[in-house]
């Protein structure tokens, strides 16, 4: 936060005109304010700047360096009460992208990405970007706002300084007109909305949110876009992915693609023969192959430290050695995607590009692990490699034939890797997701089971499936519920019985 | 170890070891400007008063064996924790008029962690509070139009949470 050159914005008010007045909160200048400020979420910078004339003014300076961006917003960043604050925006989320109106979400994407936009607000960093579109015509989408913002940075010559940018796609349409059932709103009935709705508005948008482009059937339109180079923070979701080094370069001389190894890395530039391979239909039947084009992020080994990956899609795991990048930055990595399986390649390939990984979190279904306790615990060897490794969460092991995985039994494995050697780790989390398609503990009823670490400290401690009532009371059916969040702790001996060996 | 005198705007003079009251980088400069000895010569502190000058003193005495804090950390607010540690949080536990007076000193007198220590109590005086509950926490009137709030509506939606 700069804060050598205070601007106070035009509310008016008693701010910045009050003399020296210790002792109560409006004798704290403006700058300490902002150190108080920076303290806070930016839910409780707004509950502050609701306050008083003389709150919202200090808050003025940071409330606004996150923001969704929308006609309004831009509008007053443009012309109305924001201008000056235009210089301290840091983020941006793109707003109303969730609309199931396409016409409307293209020309709000259009406005978004223009130069003129884009250059209002020069300090960005980071963006987010929520949208809900079918599975085709996200992807579509997502790849010509991606090319959108890259080409400004080219274009005017803008360095490219993001530093995080997250792709959310949003699982469920705006609630306008009626809920549909997801699986319908994925195989066909929305796909027919949109099919409508895409012939209609074909007149009114221009390139590169042509509709023609949004929905080309036709060969060889793919995106390969560098962009953004230098971040550090990274999620995506909904597109293909393929990570790599911007610097690296690229070996494949001829591609084709598929759906099956659609994924391969390769360059437009070193590419001679680049041809999609069409499906039968491709408008919008119903099917589950992946939409054309196709994004390869690029991305800086140097850089990125922080990386979540949400699309089943991605090429973490590339068949070719010569392609396999090393993250040795990440720390951070996370797999996102509710009804995956874990394999053990997956893992290694896992281990094998961010080897100084300390914090692994992968959300799944299922992980298999094949080996019992008795045997070796074959992934974790693997997972043995990450000697940095501080926090782990992983799906509720699959039960083998012969062994169904307790929490005492969790806990017996966390402490053999802490004997293996695995001396950084601090805490181990199991858990088991609604996908999870069966009950690891059925009698204890165990959703998930945390060991924490360390010599000499090791402590077990579980949650159980159940439903409480916010207000403390038994739940009633027609009440409010939440899940319950309560951990718990117990005499080990008592939990080891559970399982004999 | 030498002993230094420091002159509260109130006129009282307090003598503190020299280390202590070099935790204030004022201080601690002023002393290296002069460079010599300031033990038979008070030093004005004149936006401090007795009271808060001595609440100061006894956080520099506990803290006199701290490590320097870091040169420049992490700008980036949102990774910033409110965490205090139990000396330092009833030692903020004055009333509120001593806790901006302590935050103004440290302010004044450059003493970085002190600063972050105050400014992270009053943050968790705003932390998960209405609007409502923190104008009563420092007794503030709201002074909105009702034309004023419909506006306030309107642009804290193009707030990020």
């Amino acid at each position: 936060m700069d804060t050598s050159a205070l601007r106070i914005g035009r509310l008016g008010g008693t701010g910045a005109a009050e003399g020296r007045q210790t002792g109560n909160a409006l004798g704290l200048p403006l700058e300490l304010w902002l150190v108080v400020l920076g303290y806070l979420h930016p839910a409780d910078i707004k509950s502050f700047s609701t306050c008083s004339r003389r709150f919202r003014v200090i808050s003025f300076e940071i409330l606004f360096s996150r923001i969704n961006l929308s006609p309004e917003s831009l509008d007053a960043f443009e012309n109305g009460r924001l201008q000056d604050f235009r210089k301290n925006v840091r983020h941006i989320t793109f707003a109303g992208l969730r609309s199931t109106k396409l016409a409307q979400t293209v020309g709000l994407a259009r406005l978004y990405t223009s130069p003129k936009t884009l250059s209002l607000l020069p300090n960005n960093r980071s963006f987010r970007l929520p949208f809900f579109l079918t599975e085709r015509l996200g992807a579509n989408f997502l790849t010509s706002f991606v090319y959108q913002l890259a080409q400004y940075h080219k274009d005017y010559d803008v360095p490219d300084t993001l530093q995080s940018f997250h792709v959310e796609k949003l699982r469920q349409p705006a609630l306008e007109s009626i809920y549909y059932p997801p699986d319908l709103v994925y195989h066909g009935f929305m796909a027919g909305v949109h099919r409508l709705r895409a012939r209609h508005i074909v007149p009114e948008v221009g390139d590169p949110f042509d509709a023609r482009v949004l929905f080309n059937k036709g060969k060889s339109r793919y995106h390969q876009t560098v962009y953004p180079a230098s971040l550090t923070e990274y999620s995506i979701d909904t597109v293909y992915f393929a990570l790599r080094d911007h610097k690296q370069i690229p070996l494949i001389q001829n591609v084709r693609l598929d759906e099956t190894d659609s994924a391969r890395y390769f360059d437009e530039s070193q590419v001679s023969d680049l041809e999609l391979v069409e499906e039968p239909d491709p408008a919008f039947s119903i099917s589950t192959t992946h939409p054309n084009p196709y994004l390869i992020c690029f991305s800086s080994i140097s850089t990125l430290t922080k990386l979540r990956i949400k699309t089943g899609k991605f090429n973490v795991i590339s068949h070719s050695e010569q392609h396999r990048a090393t993250y040795y930055n990440v720390k951070e990595l996370s797999f996102d995607n509710e009804t995956a399986v874990i394999h053990e390649h997956l893992l290694n390939a896992f281990c094998q590009r961010f080897p100084n990984v300390e914090d692994l979190d992968i959300r799944a279904a299922v992980i298999q692990i094949k080996a019992d306790l008795r045997r070796e615990y074959v992934p974790m060897r693997d997972l043995l490699a990450l000697d940095k490794l501080k926090k782990l969460r992983l799906p509720w092991p699959r039960p083998s034939c012969t062994t169904r995985h307790t929490p005492a039994m969790l806990f017996y494995i966390v402490c053999m890797w802490l004997e293996a050697g695995f001396t950084n780790l601090e805490e181990v989390k199991f858990a088991r997701n609604e996908a999870t398609p069966w009950d690891p503990a059925p009698e204890r009823r165990v959703r998930a089971c945390k060991v924490y670490g360390g010599v000499g400290n090791r402590t077990l401690k579980w949650r159980e499936e159940g439903w409480v009532d916010p207000s403390g009371g038994i739940p009633s059916y027609d009440g409010p519920v939440r899940i319950d969040r309560t951990w718990l702790e117990g005499e080990l001996e008592d939990i080891v019985q559970d399982y004999c060996w | 170890m030498s002993t230094i005198k420091l002159l509260s705007s109130d006129n009282a003079e307090l003598a503190v070891d020299k280390e202590v009251a070099e935790r204030s980088i004022l201080i601690k400069n002023m002393l290296e400007d002069v460079g010599g000895d300031m033990s038979d010569q008070a030093i004005p502190i004149p936006n401090v008063n007795e009271a808060v000058l001595r609440k100061v003193i006894e956080w520099c005495e506990h803290h006199k064996s701290d490590p320097p804090p870091p040169a420049d950390e992490d700008s980036d607010s949102r990774k910033k924790s409110t965490d205090i540690e139990e000396w330092d949080q009833k030692f903020m536990q004055v009333d509120q008029e001593m806790l901006f007076e302590i935050i103004l000193a440290a302010n004044y007198l450059d003493i970085k962690p002190l600063l972050d220590v105050g400014c992270k109590t009053v943050a968790n005086m705003i932390k998960g509070k209405s609007p409502e509950e923190i104008r009563k926490t420092f007794n503030i009137q709201n002074d909105f139009t009702p034309e004023e709030e419909d506006q306030i509506r309107r642009e804290n939606e193009w707030a990020e949470e």
